[in-house]
């Protein structure tokens, strides 16, 4: 009888990890095209980076990941409104992640500050 | 007996393996801090607008020594014919009051070549003055041929606060609008206002065109390793 209990908890246990190590697997493809794109952006090959962080986004539509870091990529080429879209759409999925957040804070900011400082200055009075 | 202490040796070992792995992807620094040059957005694109007529700004007081107004819009023709492809102009009027800038009609009224003209226009404030701290207590005089040490150090310093407009000509809407102030402090009591003078726009002139044209700067990112 115990020896049942021992083999039933014993294949769960084994279950219970390959079925992780399968689901991490299929993530880990995902992961893979996150971390090259993040190397290829610290060589500062930006096109390949949005490439691959697109190519996530294909595995995964909602990847955050992928969504933050393909916002960066688009502020870095000087596209604001897409990267705009792409911090929203983040900050969707995931609400409370400091980095996106600080990210489209400071994204938003550089959007027309000159504008902003007069709307500010006129509400002030 | 000792077959099936290995077995079960090893199931354990392989659960271990698994957990440690999943543990160690767990730990790790989920993001990667990243310095990148950001092209910033210009305020207006001038490029779009056939002419830039500089006025004279609005100025409290007058300056000794120095034609504040003439030197503003010399300066920033010769600083903006670098940048601007279009006509460039200059202009007198004749300033109401300080708030004039956001008067629509008093923009409006004026008379221009183009109807897409813009105007490049403000207020200015540019101060003087000589700022005296003392040094040490208790200096004693030395005896002998030398001079008594002076008690305090004199500072001549110079403020210059611009309030900068970009207005269109037709609508009299203001299209940018920027306070800038810098202020610098001369050892020197020789120091003159017009050197002074030049000193601060050369600040102010860097802050203003990247503002205005948007120029590269350098920010943090993070970018996030793991899905």
């Amino acid at each position: 009888m115990k020896k049942c209990v021992r083999r039933a908890v014993f294949t769960l246990l084994l279950a219970s990890f390959s079925a992780s190590f399968f689901i991490s697997c299929s993530s880990s493809r995902l992961n893979d095209q996150i971390k090259f794109g993040i190397w290829a952006s610290e060589k500062d090959l930006w096109d390949e980076a949005i490439f691959r962080w697109k190519k996530a986004l294909a595995l995964d539509p909602n990847s955050v990941a992928a969504h933050n870091n393909l916002a960066v990529a688009y502020e870095k080429k000087g596209f604001f409104e897409e990267a705009l879209k792409e911090y929203e759409f983040t900050l969707k999925l995931a609400p409370n992640n400091t980095y996106v957040k600080s990210n489209y804070q400071n994204c938003k900011e550089n959007i027309q500050p000159a504008k902003k400082d007069a709307k500010d200055k006129d509400e002030k009075k | 007996m000792q077959k099936i202490k290995m077995k079960k040796n090893s199931g354990r070992l392989v659960a271990l393996a698994f957990s440690a792995l999943s543990l160690t992807s767990c730990v790790t620094d989920p993001t990667a801090k990243v310095k990148i040059e950001i092209p910033a957005a210009p305020a207006i694109n001038i490029a779009s607008f056939p002419e830039i007529t500089l006025t004279n700004f609005w100025q409290e007081k007058e300056i000794k020594d120095l034609n504040l107004n003439q030197e503003l819009m010399l300066y920033f023709k010769e600083e903006l014919r670098l940048q601007f492809k279009g006509k460039l102009s200059t202009k007198n009027i004749t300033w109401e009051n300080a708030e004039a800038a956001k008067n629509k009609d008093f923009w409006k009224q004026i008379p221009v070549e183009s109807k897409e003209t813009i105007f490049l226009t403000g207020k200015v404030q540019f101060t003087q003055e000589v700022r005296k701290a003392l040094l040490e207590k208790g200096i004693k005089n030395l005896d002998g041929p030398f001079a008594p040490p002076k008690a305090w150090a004199e500072r001549k310093n110079y403020a210059l606060k611009l309030d900068i407009y970009l207005i269109r000509a037709d609508s009299g809407e203001i299209l940018f609008q920027k306070d800038f102030q810098e202020s610098m402090n001369y050892e020197s009591q020789k120091q003159t206002t017009a050197f002074a003078f030049y000193d601060l726009m050369q600040r102010i002139k860097t802050k203003f065109l990247r503002a205005l044209l948007g120029s590269e700067k350098t920010q943090d990112r993070y970018l996030l390793l793991k899905s």
